[in-house]
């Protein structure tokens, strides 16, 4: 559901006042960001907004319907904000509501980003693959679809390109990056020495889901 | 994902029940159902989730801090709970 900006402000403002912090801090805020899939109308029903706020301090809050990250003018200075993740996705899918942005010139993936998803995907594997064939069905299903969405995350990192909503790596992943084959091959690469039943239950896992996506786009 | 190996484990030699259409219990309802809702291990479980749930991929050390303060209270409680079994078992 494609939102205008004011609605989405008007949303988000609502959203922050039923919270303590911003009941007593929204005028402290020198900017509000929503990012996340609200940002770009690729939302569900159930789906949180995920906001931005420049303040004075560094905290996060998850409450119901809202994750709220705050941080300092300061650290939207510092490289570790700059060159992260979550910086590059918010400069480029970000819609400000409040203040303007003071840093987004100055962002750009960083190699700790890509360390730290390649660390992550990594760590991700090795605990998988001691526990895979305990894990029931649904948690089976649960974890390829979280490292899919990682490796997804990585490859695109490791272009320089901002990683985009979740909806969009699950739903028109062909519209930000190569095919499909490239998360097989990674995969492939990342489980070699892992045991092979385990690399080839969870890739054919996720080549199902890339082949059931090519067949509904494929649907007139 | 220990976590997760936990409630399979559960589930899978029939300890705990899986939820109507197949649905695996989250870790909290598995002490629910054991415990009773009013628990202090109900609880504990509840608040457990919440700090591992992580923000953007990322959990921060107080949230890791706080998880394994409510881990080890869990553990503590169902070490209790236990005794008397093991006790007789021995």
């Amino acid at each position: 559901m494609q939102r205008n900006r004011e609605t989405l402000s008007q949303l988000a403002l609502e959203r922050l006042m039923h919270t303590a912090c911003g009941q007593k801090r929204l005028d402290d805020f020198a900017e509000v960001v929503i990012f996340g899939s609200m940002s770009v109308g690729l939302e569900r029903r159930d789906s949180d907004i995920d906001i931005l706020c420049v303040s004075n301090d560094d905290y996060q809050l998850k409450s119901n319907g809202l994750d709220l990250i705050v941080i300092s003018s300061e650290s939207t200075h510092s490289p570790i904000w700059l060159e992260s993740e979550l910086a590059s996705h918010i400069a480029e899918y970000g819609t400000w509501i409040k203040g303007s942005s003071r840093w987004i010139d100055d962002v750009h993936i960083g190699r700790r980003a890509i360390q730290n998803k390649r660390r992550r995907v990594a760590a991700f594997l090795k605990a998988l693959a001691d526990s895979w064939f305990r894990l029931d069905t649904g948690f089976r299903v649960k974890y390829s679809v979280k490292l899919r969405r990682e490796t997804q995350r990585l490859l695109l990192l490791e272009r320089g390109t901002p990683v985009p909503a979740t909806k969009i790596l699950d739903s028109f992943w062909d519209s930000v990056a190569l095919p499909p084959d490239e998360v097989h091959d990674r995969l492939r690469g990342l489980t070699s020495s892992a045991p092979s039943n385990f690399a080839n239950d969870l890739i054919g896992r996720i080549d199902s889901f890339f082949h059931g996506q090519i067949e509904r786009t494929a649907i007139p | 994902m220990a976590v997760d190996a936990f409630i399979s484990s559960l589930t899978g030699s029939g300890v705990i029940r899986k939820r109507k259409g197949g649905k695996t219990p989250s870790f909290a309802e598995v002490f629910e159902r054991l415990f009773g809702p009013d628990n202090e291990i109900t609880d504990k479980a509840n608040d457990f989730e919440d700090f591992i749930e992580g923000y953007f991929g990322w959990v921060s050390p107080e949230d890791m801090r706080s998880a394994h303060e409510a881990f080890v209270v869990i553990q503590g409680i169902v070490r209790q709970a236990t005794k008397g079994v093991l006790d007789a078992a021995k």
